[in-house]
Parts: structure tokens; sequence; C-alpha cells
């Protein structure tokens, strides 16, 4: 807190940190080849737009973090070209590398280690397109902090309006985001502090606030679902935060323990919610179907397609009456007559240009057959430089890459196409992903949520199944070598029956790629969301992702249970369990709730492991009762904790039933020996029936025995209490 | 105050941090004049290489800005005449030559290259910043020069009407308010709506304003004497790009025989023909903050509009009056020939 003053020097330059290592990937078959701030949306990289809208707003100097891969040194040419294109006299672009970055806490800490961060400064992620006005919203925030000296952070959040009508595609798409990127906010009127944060999880149209905070402040102003672009202004106390509390690992863990522990560290944050601007991130692919439809639509201008961000060159030819943009160079040939296969059906236009014919779709009066083909109405097309398309092809909500040829009746509905991609006639694409240097031989069928590597090569007459990722090279244990790969290591054949006769291509399976738990995870969501495509023929399912909420939860769930087994081994104290729970719970931006439930059930299994057996004794339940008694016992304080002791057991029958004959001996000793269920709140559990879960009736039966007695000893205790009363009246 | 780099001119073009066409003119002279004087150059083709490297870039990345663009050809129309006239004789004579024939050289086929300045000569670098000083002395007239007119072109009791904001419009109506009394009415210029800022302007000089929307030019113009509208380009062919909504107005000043009058200083007169460029906006700039407006909706906005010469009745600038059918001439008279071709 000490540097305040120089808050007041007008020369003080502005920081910005853009994230490259975003929280969320496109997945291994895009990232493997080419970082995810690299992709080009709308044949610019990703990482332009955040350095353009950060030029555009007078920051002077950006630092490009990113974790030591091979894509760094990519990232850093990438940075150089930018500001030398501008002759080094505008915006400073640093990259810094660090070995060990996992998350945004640890990127904070090292920041702060090698004090690179002076004062107030910008905090947002790599794939992030808006165009905010970011000296209005630093300049309130300096404004707040000269008033306010305890606030450190600001969070800029856009209220945008939910779109009512659109597709069902983009209809999905909301509800994804809606899922992951935004947060319920409860603030406080006249001051904008934050006092609840909370990311978005059901579609409920119930918000619960907690009542205290309506005793600290009169008016609240709720925001139930504001979208988050992952934007903070924040003072240079933030860093040291982050590196005074090891546990905090994203902004959420951040934003949670200043809010919590308000009185004890004295910090405050507010949030600033923008009305107009656009700000949207390219999270995950379905995000960038979506950001590229709307850069193309013009919503984040000046950024527009026909201006290069990097030279500022008008480099495309616009129609604004097509939303259609293509590189002057980009030849369109015209059908010569025999039109027997060209796919313009009813309602197509041919634009003539002089040279150039674009073929574009026109679907007013679209049949019910075809409703699901892009916006509707209008084609939103980029070509780039040298691309040839044929009169046959029709294109909707795509970008095609420069130097391409599209031969005739090919079909694309949002596709991606890169650059060097050739596409045989009779194609079909749709909702997909197509890499650099990519062959698609005559009538291949890209179904939805594809993603083509760079370099494969597909067909003819193949059809890949929605969700698949295909890659050039065969996934084998080490993609970290993939430069090594030469005729020995290629053992594995391509498979003609995935990838056609002339194919080349593998499936890069979610199980083959077990770099780390993160992409793991990411892997296996993907293949439940391909399934569930699959079985609805449902498209855009394919591109889910498991929200950060599960994912977390599971990751939390496995690590205390491992800090549990571990501190049964060593016999560690209960404090220091305690506190290796609370770093997890910290870490994860768990609730209490769960913890508990956590805790409860964790410490049973660890019972029943610690045994050995795969069937659960009382004797290894109770050593580790025993053992961490006093642990459970920090956590449980009120009634209402009992009742959640009760279920999390209740909760655990069910999954593993096999604890089922333990179970009277656990409660009774938990009531007696431990001292940790009074007889009331389980007498009362047992006639609420429980948490209604399946397993209840059969609890029910194993400790009838249980209450029965527990009924009796409560009207004895009642009786001999009504004794000692009348005693102590007597006396 | 910092040297004027090329670099800082460009991004502050593109950032639209300039409020007038003529503080355009004014920084892009500054660089121009920074350019002479400080860059090395040894001959009069190196110079001209130098400046024409200027309108290069500013076409390639903001086209739809001309302002600078017209700046740099009346720079190297003056470097070749000082050049000429340094060298004396027979290529004075060749350029004049040119003045004779102006419609050859508007031909836009012939790919005529700069002219050859190929004699270092070591007072040129003085007598060309020396004209540039009196060309700076005759740009920052041009206003005051456009605004005296004001009296002479309005008289009593007149329906004036004008569109959208322009500061030298309202110059032009202020200084006609010291001696006539007369009625402005005012289209407001959507989206932007600076026409408001307009009225607002006008009534507090005094004059009495009337602020009607931009489609209802069309039932307002029967009562209208004369239109009076600023510009953002004189096209070569006499028309005018300007900001939307003028062609409507133009229209229907047409349409009801009302003279149109433009007021433009000399340096808007530009050497691109028709309304070839055409720089195009975002949806957000119409569609207002939380409407719920489907995808599918397509938006197109574009910023300019043109008016044809046929509608345009005189452009009232820093010279002369001139009408649109002898914009070329006036053209052929401040900028050199070649220039025409960059």
């Amino acid at each position: 807190m000490a540097p305040k003053v120089e808050v007041h020097e007008e020369s003080s330059i502005l920081q910005a940190v853009i994230l490259t290592e975003c929280d969320i990937d496109y997945g291994t078959a895009i990232t493997h080849y080419n970082p995810k701030v690299l992709v080009p949306l709308a044949n610019t990289p990703l990482l332009d737009y955040t350095l353009a809208w950060l030029e555009r707003c007078g920051v002077d100097e950006v630092i490009v973090y990113c974790r030591t891969n091979t894509h760094t040194d990519k990232i850093k040419q990438h940075c150089k070209r930018f500001t030398s294109r501008r002759e080094d006299c505008g915006i400073k672009v640093m990259v810094v590398v660090s070995e060990d970055c996992l998350n945004l806490g640890d990127a904070m800490r090292d920041l702060y280690s090698k004090s690179l961060l002076k004062d107030d400064f910008i905090l947002l992620q790599g794939d992030l397109v808006a165009t905010l006005d970011l000296q209005d919203i630093v300049a309130k925030h300096k404004e707040n902090r000269l008033s306010d000296k305890s606030m450190i952070m600001t969070c800029v959040y856009v209220n945008k309006p939910t779109e009512t009508t659109t597709t069902t595609a983009a209809m999905e798409g909301e509800e994804e985001r809606g899922k992951e990127v935004t947060a319920t906010l409860v603030t406080a009127a006249d001051t904008g502090k934050l006092l609840l944060h909370r990311r978005t999880r059901s579609k409920s149209s119930k918000i619960s606030i907690p009542t205290e905070l309506f005793q600290a402040s009169s008016d609240l102003l709720t925001y139930p679902a504001a979208y988050d672009p992952s934007l903070a202004i924040c003072s240079e106390v933030v860093p040291s935060l982050f590196s005074d509390n090891f546990d905090y690992g994203s902004r959420d863990s951040l934003l949670r323990g200043v809010i919590e522990q308000e009185e004890l560290l004295g910090y405050s944050i507010r949030c600033q919610v923008v009305q107009d601007g656009y700000a949207c991130r390219a999270s995950t692919l379905q995000q960038y179907q979506r950001v590229s439809g709307e850069v193309m639509r013009r919503e984040a201008y000046p950024m527009v397609c026909e201006s290069s961000l990097t030279s500022h060159r008008i480099r495309y030819t616009y129609d604004p009456f097509t939303t259609t943009y293509w590189e002057p160079s980009a030849k369109f040939t015209k059908g010569n007559g025999g039109t027997s296969e060209v796919v313009v059906g009813a309602g197509t236009e041919v634009v003539d240009a002089g040279t150039v014919i674009i073929t574009c779709n026109f679907r007013g009066n679209g049949g019910a057959s075809e409703v699901r083909l892009g916006n509707g109405g209008t084609s939103e097309v980029v070509v780039g430089a040298g691309t040839e398309v044929d009169a046959g092809v029709l294109l909707t909500a795509s970008v095609v890459g420069d130097h391409c040829t599209l031969s005739d009746g090919v079909r694309a509905n949002a596709a991606f196409i890169m650059n060097n991609v050739h596409i045989k006639s009779g194609c079909k694409l749709d909702h997909c992903y197509i890499g650099d240097d990519v062959v698609l031989e005559e009538g291949v069928v890209v179904s939805s949520g594809c993603v083509v590597g760079p370099g494969v090569r597909l067909g003819p007459h193949v059809t890949i199944p929605p969700g698949t990722q295909l890659v050039s090279r065969p996934p084998s244990s080490t993609p970290d070598h993939h430069d090594d790969f030469d005729e020995t290591t290629r053992v594995k054949e391509a498979d003609p029956s995935i990838c056609g006769v002339k194919g080349k291509a593998f499936i890069l399976l979610p199980e083959e790629t077990n770099q780390d738990d993160d992409d793991d995870d990411e892997e296996s969501s993907d293949d439940d969301g391909r399934s569930s495509g699959q079985d609805d023929g449902d498209s855009e399912d394919a591109l889910m992702m498991m929200s950060d909420d599960e994912h977390s939860e599971n990751e939390f769930r496995r690590e205390v249970q491992e800090s549990l087994m571990n501190g049964m081994s060593k016999k560690s104290a209960a404090e220091n369990m305690v506190l290796e729970i609370n770093a997890s719970r910290h870490a994860y931006n768990v609730s209490m709730e769960d913890v508990l439930t956590t805790v409860t059930q964790g410490i049973l299994r660890a019972g029943q492991k610690q045994d050995g057996g795969t069937e659960p004794t009382w004797p290894g339940i109770n050593t580790a009762l025993k053992c961490f008694v006093d642990v459970l016992r920090n956590y449980v304080r009120k009634g209402r904790d009992q009742l959640l002791v009760l279920n999390a057991i209740e909760k655990l029958m069910v999954d593993s039933p096999e604890f089922l004959p333990a179970t009277q001996k656990i409660l009774f000793n938990l009531n007696q020996t431990f001292e940790i269920l009074e007889g009331e709140v389980i007498l009362h559990w047992y006639k609420k029936g429980g948490a209604g879960t399946t397993a209840f009736t059969t609890i029910k039966t194993s400790i009838a025995q249980f209450i029965e007695w527990l009924e009796k000893d409560s009207e004895d205790e009642e009786d001999s209490e009504d004794e000692e009363d009348s005693d102590e009246e007597c006396s | 105050m910092a040297p004027p780099t090329k670099q800082d001119f460009i991004n502050k073009l593109r950032l639209e941090k300039f409020e007038s066409e003529q503080s355009k003119a004014e920084e892009s002279l500054a660089l121009l004049e920074h350019i002479v004087a400080n860059a090395s150059w040894q001959t009069g083709s190196e110079l001209l290489t130098l400046l024409r490297n200027v309108d290069i870039e500013v076409s390639a990345k903001l086209p739809w800005e001309t302002t600078p663009r017209n700046m740099v050809q009346r720079a190297l129309k003056i470097v070749v005449d000082e050049y000429s006239s340094c060298v004396g004789g027979v290529s004075a004579m060749n350029t004049s030559g040119h003045h004779t024939f102006p419609q050859v050289t508007m031909d836009p086929t012939g790919g005529v290259e700069l002219p050859k300045c190929d004699q270092a000569l070591p007072d040129l670098r003085d007598r060309v910043l020396e004209a540039l000083a009196e060309y700076r002395a005759e740009l920052e007239q041009s206003d005051e020069l456009i605004a005296v007119q004001g009296e002479s072109k309005i008289h009593n009791d007149e329906v004036i009407l004008t569109f959208d904001w322009c500061g030298l419009v309202l110059a032009f109506l202020t200084r006609a308010a010291k001696k006539r009394h007369f009625h402005v009415i005012v289209a407001e210029g959507a989206p932007t709506y600076q026409g408001h800022r307009m009225a607002e302007s006008l009534s507090r000089v005094g004059i009495q304003t009337t602020l009607i929307q931009d489609c209802a030019v069309f039932p307002m113009m029967s009562r209208v004497n004369k239109v009076i509208i600023g510009t953002r380009t004189v096209l070569s062919n006499g028309g005018i790009k300007t900001d939307l909504g003028a062609a409507a107005l133009a229209s229907a000043a047409k349409f009801y025989c009302v003279p149109l009058y433009v007021c433009t200083p000399t340096y808007k007169f530009s050497r691109i023909s028709g309304e070839e460029v055409n720089h195009c906006g975002s949806g957000s700039a119409i569609i207002p903050i939380n409407t719920p407006l489907p995808s599918s909706v397509n938006v197109a906005v574009s910023k300019f509009d043109y008016v044809p010469p046929e509608n345009v009745t005189s452009f009232i600038t820093n010279n002369r009056g001139i009408a649109p059918s002898y914009v070329y001439r006036h053209l052929s008279e401040l900028y050199d020939p070649a220039a025409y071709h960059v």
C-alpha cells in the first residue's frame, strides 16, 4: 500500500498483462501446432485483436505472459513482428516466459517476483476480442482508488442483451456461454463494491443472496448473469496478494478470498458493468465461431476484417450487402454453362462485381428442411489472398484462408478453413475447423464439431462423424517430440475406412493424450459431448467442454482424498490436515458445504482403503474416524453441518453400498464416542427421511436398532434432565 | 513539441483524433514541411518520392481520408514548380504547357511518372520551404476568407437549410447574421446527431433555428431559399463526398430548384473521382444498446454520401465561387498533372 503517491503522476505508464495460456483450450488437434492466441479469427490471429485494442486504448506497455513450450518462439516472433510494423514507436510488447506457470495465480506470483508491474495494470486473457473504452474504465478505477484506499481491483463485466431469436445453433452457444462465462454479481449500488460473486451454474430463475449483505448496505444492485470477459484493472497490491496466498489459483479464488475475508485483509473489489462496446472471449471453439460471426458482422468495429490489424492496410474488399470480404487476388471463377451440379438452390443470388463473382446464399423463405444453415439471411464470408473459389461453391458464415482452392459443389457452413487448403468438388463442411495444408478429396463430408488438424488428407467419399478430431501424425505416447517422427515410428498406417483411400489421418482419441490432467479431462468431456451429439443428431454439443466448476470439484475431491490418505499413514496432526484441506478448498474455489461432504466421505473411504480390502470393514473405518475426528470436528460447527454429515454418509451409500453394514456403527460412534452428531439431530434427520436418495430405505432398516435406542435414550435424558432441573430448583 | 512523424500522423488519423479537416490539413502540412526540412535528400526527385510515400501510405491504410493526400499533391506541385523555376527555361515551359491542355492530363489511363528533377539544387530546400510557408498562410486564412462571404451570399428574411455539424458553415452563417436577419433549418445528421450541436451553436449566436429530422428535408424544402452545406471532399467531377444524408437533401433541393452551395476550402478539392471509396461503419452505430436484434439481420452502415455534380449549384471557396463543371480546371491549377496518378 506504500507507493500510493505514484497514482497522482500523470506520466505513469499504463501496463497490461495478457495471459496466453488461457484456462480453456481448443483441443490438441489445433493447439498442438499453433498456440491458441495465434489461431486466426477471420484470418487475423486472436492476439492481434487484443494488442490492437490495447494500442487503441493508449496502453503503453503490454506483457505477454506465456509458458515455456514449443510455441513460445512463435509468440515471441509474432509480437516482434507486430511492434516492428509500428517502427517500434507504438505500443511496447514484452514477452515473459515462465517454466512452470499453470494458472493465473502462478503468473501473478512470477510477475511479482520479477517486479515487472509498477502501477495499476490491466489483466486479461489472450483470446479476448473487445472494443471497450479502457481509458474510461481505468480512469474510474484510479478515481475510486483515490477515494477508497482499500480498493484493489476493478472487475469489468459486460451487460449484453441476450439474443432472443436466433437459430438453434446460436441458442445452444448461448447456453454454453451462460454456463462458462457469466457470473452472478451483487454490488453495493452506491459504490459499486462487489459483495457477492458467483459463477452462474444453473438455469434456474432464483438467486440466493445471503441476508447479511442487506445488513451492510441498504442498496444492492444485482446482476443475475453479467458476461465476464475476464478483464480486470488491478492495482499493484493484487500480485503481492497472490504471492502471499499461494493457494489463490484463479481470479475467482482471489475474488472469493478477498470478499470472504474482507475484515481480515482489509481489501475490497469493485466492479464496473459496461453497457456499450463489444467484448467477447473466443474461449472455446463454439465461442470462436460466435466471435468470428460477430467480427464479420462488424460488431467489433473499428476492428473489422477488411483492414489488417498489423499493418492497418485495407486488405479485403467488403460488400456490405452480403457481409462478404474478399482479398482482391482471390479468384471466383464462373461456371461454364454446365451447371448441373451447381448447388445454387432456390433463393440464391449471384452477385457480379466485374470479374469477381460471389455466390451467396439468401434464405429468406427457407423451407423447413434447410433451416439449420448458418444465420438465415446473410452469407458472412471472408476469403483470403490467392484463394480460388469455383462458381458452384456455397459458403455461409465461413472463413477461407489464403491460397486455398474450393472446387465446384463445395458447401461450407460455419467452416473455418485455414491456409493452403484444397477442397475438391462435392465436399460438405459444417461447423468445423480445417487446419493448414489440408486436402479433402471428392465427396468428403465433414460433420459438425470436427477438427481437422494441419496436413491431413481425407477422401475420397468418406464421412467424418460429428466431433472427430483428426491429426496427420499418429497420436503417439510422446507427443512432445513430434519432430522426431520418421519412417521408423510410422508403424501405424492410416485407416482407410476412416480417412478414405487417398487419405492420411488419424483420429485423436481422448485416451491417448495423457499429457496432463487438464488435457485428459478436456478430451474426455469432448468425448461425452460427442456421444450426445450422435444421440440426438445435434452438432453443437460436440464442441462442448466440461465446465470449469465441475472439473475443479472433481479435482478437489481427488486432492482431499489424497491428503487424507497421506495424513493417515503419517499420523499428521489435525490442524495440519485442516490447513491442507483449506488450501485445496481455496485453490478450487469450493463452498463449505461441499468441503464437509467431501471430507466426510473421504474419511470413510480412507478407512476402507487403509484396510487394503475392497470390502469396508468396521475396524478400518474406526481407525480412520479416530484419526480424523478432530478434522471433522473442525468443520462441524452448527446443527446444519451435522445434517450435512448425515447426508454425505447417505450419498456415499448410493455410490458404494458396501458401506451399508457399517452404517449403524458409524453413526453410533459419531454420536456416542466422538460426540460429533447429536442424537436429536440424527432423529430429526431420520424422521425427515434423510437426504431423500434411493439409499435411504436400506439405511433405514440397517440403523433401525440404533434409532430405537436413541429414541429411548433421548426420552431417558429428558427424564433425567427434568430430574436434574427439579433437583436444582429444590436446592 | 516533438517533431511530427509519419507514423504518429497516420496513427492519429487512424484513431480519429482530428477534430476537423482543417486540423488534418494543417498537421499534414507540418509533417510535409518537416520532411522537406529534415529528411536527407539531394535531388528534387528524391524529395518527390519522399513526399509521395506519405500519400501512398495514407491511401493504402485510410483511402477515405482525402485531405492529407490533397496536401501531399499540393506539396508535390510546389516542389515541381520551385524546381522548374530554379532550373528555368525549358522545364518551366513544360509545366505551363500542361496547363494549357488540362483535359489531356486528366486522362486516367496515362501512367504518368513523377516529373524528373534529377539535378541537385542547393537552394531548392529553402525555396520549397518558403513556398510551403506561404501555402500555410493561405491555409490558415481560408476559413476566414470563406466566412466573410457570408453577408454577400445571404439576404434578409431568407430561409437557409443546412445539415449536420460544419464549423465552416457555422462561421459563414454567424458572420452573415451580423448584418442580416434570417432563419436556419438544421437537419440533425443521424446517427451522429451532430446537427443538434449545430443548432445549439446557431441559436447561441442569435440565429432563429429549427431542428428537423434528416428524412424531413423534403417537406421543408418548399420554403427554403438556399441550402448551404459543408463537405468532406470535392471530387474531380464536381460532385461531393460528405456525411450521410446529404444526397437526399441535394435531390430535394434539386426538385424544388433551391440552390445548393457548398462551403469548402480549396484543400478539399481532390483528384479522386466518383464515389469509388465508401467506408463502412458498424451496425452498433445505429442500433441502440440493448436491442435484441437477431444476428440473422444484416446491418449495413455506410459512412459517406455522394452528391452528383448536377445537384450542386456552386462551391464557395477561399478563392472564388466555383461551379462544379469548373472543378477540373481548378484542380489543374492546384496540383501537378503528374501527381494525378501517384
